[in-house]
């Protein structure tokens, strides 16, 4: 019947932490259809483009006036492509934060284990054994002093664990940011579909009205298939480019916000092992030396992670009750000591191996990403050349996403 | 995500606040200055032992010669093409409304209320502009938009012969495209006043979304999806 510490799943079912799998590239063709348009949407886009061609085929095609309209093709979707595009290369401007080791979170949690092995039992030899002076006389009581180091240590560890609180915070604010930005880009991809599904429409029914005109005025048919046609394919092309590399954006903030989510359920299980390990200390004290260790630290901590692990208060509530009813057999309760110090160590461990496979999987999107945001680069340097070539704000027709 | 800016068209609240304050600060010169000139009457009167009438109608005529004077001069100034380059980024809104004003009245009827609107757009874009770093990109491109195309636009056509500006030149009138030029412009300022009030609105979503992922609902930390 040994005493167990790690006996409550809550807190002992091992902490498991999971770094998201990367995001592959995303091809052009396959990114299309994310976020469907809606019918209203769609009927009022293909009034839109019927409007376009019957302006369009109205005009004589020698004229600067067809010219005009043509250019409108060449700009379609301008706007919308340069917004997305200046989001998704946000997500490569945004830092990864959590995973840096000598600043936030890492430093922290390295401080931490660094502090917590100082008070480690187990590295402290025999504490039981009596200790004496010159190994003849007896003097003093190791066990004693084993628990005055945590005195002076409890104002460290505290401010290590305050500062771990503030580093989680922090990323629960990223992953704020992260939301609002995953919901502006939504938004965008949304409008972006709406620029796929107008040029794709508009492809197909000015080839049929060439087809039409074929016979009627194959001189007009040729200059629509040459002209009009050709750019809408090429904006059709531009537009899921940018759109691969949008969905790739918005799933690789997804990455970042499980990390962070997983890094914050790190945080929590360190602070709670940590606390759990002094209060068992402070249990083990009284049981065994009948010393009362007063780490007042410890009483302003429990408030703090109680809120993170509710089931934490009622643990240790248990685990005192236990290590008391076990006291009679003075070894037990350093053992229980020594489990509790594992526990914090075994949470850095996986700590550390989530943050590796998280980091290379991390390496991966951006890799894939930045690759995907050099092709569009391209594309919207040449919208950007054509923009300046044209604009015309009082056209009737715009060829432009709906609010 | 653009501000909606397409009020009426309002006279510049800015540009009567700047003329007013203008008005003012002449005002209480030019009574300084009469004050003064009273107290040294005074004063030589006192030393003199009184001064004769002649001499009281001459104080008083100076007085009133130099505070109609200093309360009409020194006009408010308008700022030349030249000096709104060089002015500071807090004050350029300001500068160009003025600028824009002293340009209204040589432009045709629809070019003016356009004109009119991009100055209250201007008024409204001031405060937010004065936050803005000078080296942010959004600041780069305002700069631009203000103080080289909006010039230049205007003052090309103020450049053509009265005569000439009706008559359709390169598929349009002068006048009509000085207006097509300008609605580019005013949509221009208004899509920048979303641009760079857009790190404000993202910044408030954002607290706001923390303060629910903090408090409301923790044990998640976020877990929760977002837009779809």
């Amino acid at each position: 019947m040994a005493l167990e510490t790690d006996h409550d799943p809550a807190l002992n079912g091992g902490l498991k932490l999971d770094p998201p799998d990367p995001v592959p590239a995303v091809a052009p063709e396959r990114a299309a259809g994310l976020v469907p348009v809606d019918e209203e949407h769609k009927a009022k886009l293909s009034a839109r483009v019927d409007e376009f061609i019957a302006d369009l085929i109205a005009q004589d095609v020698n004229s600067p006036e067809f010219g005009r309209r043509v250019d409108q093709i060449t700009n379609m979707g301008r706007r919308e492509i340069a917004e997305a595009a200046g989001q998704s290369n946000r997500f490569l401007d945004r830092p990864v934060r959590a995973m840096d080791e000598t600043s936030g979170v890492g430093a922290d949690l390295a401080e931490l284990r660094r502090t917590v092995e100082d008070l480690d039992p187990s590295k402290r030899g025999n504490l039981l054994a009596p200790r004496r002076l010159f190994g003849i006389l007896p003097f003093g009581n190791r066990l004693r002093d084993y628990f005055d180091g945590y005195k002076s240590a409890q104002n460290h560890i505290g401010a290590i664990l305050a500062r771990l609180q503030g580093g989680r915070d922090e990323l629960l604010m990223d992953n704020a940011a992260i939301d609002v930005e995953r919901q502006k880009l939504w938004a965008s991809l949304g409008k972006l579909e709406q620029m796929v599904y107008m040029s794709k429409l508009l492809d197909e029914r000015l080839e049929a009205r060439a087809a039409d005109l074929d016979i009627g005025d194959p001189a007009k048919a040729r200059a629509i298939r040459e002209s009009a046609l050709f750019y809408v394919r090429q904006r059709t092309q531009d537009l899921l480019t940018q759109m691969a590399v949008s969905v790739q954006g918005y799933l690789a903030l997804d990455i970042v916000r499980k990390n962070n989510i997983e890094l914050v359920k790190g945080v929590d299980r360190a602070s709670t092992t940590t606390v759990g390990a002094l209060r068992t200390a402070v249990t083990v004290a009284q049981a065994l030396t009948n010393q009362k260790l007063v780490l007042d630290q410890i009483g302003a901590l429990n408030t703090t992670t109680a809120n993170i692990i509710e089931a934490t208060g009622k643990m240790m509530k248990d685990n005192s009750a236990r290590i008391h009813e076990q006291a009679a057999a003075s070894t037990i309760p350093l053992e229980t000591l020594g489990r509790a110090f594992q526990n914090i160590y075994d949470t850095m461990d996986s700590i550390d191996s989530f943050k590796l496979k998280a980091l290379d999987s991390m390496k991966q999107t951006v890799t894939a990403l930045e690759d995907e945001v050099e092709k569009s680069r391209a594309y919207i340097a040449r919208a950007e050349g054509q923009a300046q070539a044209a604009a015309n704000p009082q056209d009737a027709i715009r060829l432009e996403a709906l609010e | 995500m653009n501000m909606s800016m397409t009020g009426p068209a309002l006279p510049g609240v800015k540009i009567a606040l700047l003329r007013l304050r203008n008005a003012v600060r002449r005002l209480v010169r030019a009574s300084i200055v009469s004050f003064a000139i009273l107290i040294g009457a005074l004063v030589v009167s006192l030393f003199t032992g009184g001064i004769g009438d002649r001499w009281l109608v001459v104080t008083f005529l100076l007085m009133l010669v130099s505070f109609v004077t200093l309360s009409i001069f020194p006009r408010t100034r308008v700022p030349g093409v030249a000096e709104l380059r060089k002015t500071p980024l807090r004050q350029l809104a300001g500068q160009s409304v003025l600028w824009l004003e002293a340009k209204r009245p040589m432009l045709p009827a629809p070019a003016r209320t356009l004109a009119g609107r991009i100055g209250a757009d201007l008024d409204q874009l001031s405060p937010h502009l004065a936050r803005l770093d000078e080296r942010h990109p959004a600041a780069h491109e305002v700069r631009k938009l203000i103080d080289e195309h909006l010039p230049a636009l205007v003052e090309s056509y103020t450049r053509i012969p009265a005569p000439l500006r009706a008559r359709p030149h390169a598929g349009s009138t002068p006048e009509a495209q000085l207006v097509e030029g300008l609605a580019v412009i005013a949509r221009e300022i208004e899509t920048m006043t979303g641009e760079i009030a857009r790190g404000e609105l993202d910044a408030l979503a954002t607290r706001g979304r923390y303060l629910e992922m903090r408090y409301v609902d923790p044990a998640g930390a976020g877990e929760r999806p977002t837009a779809e």
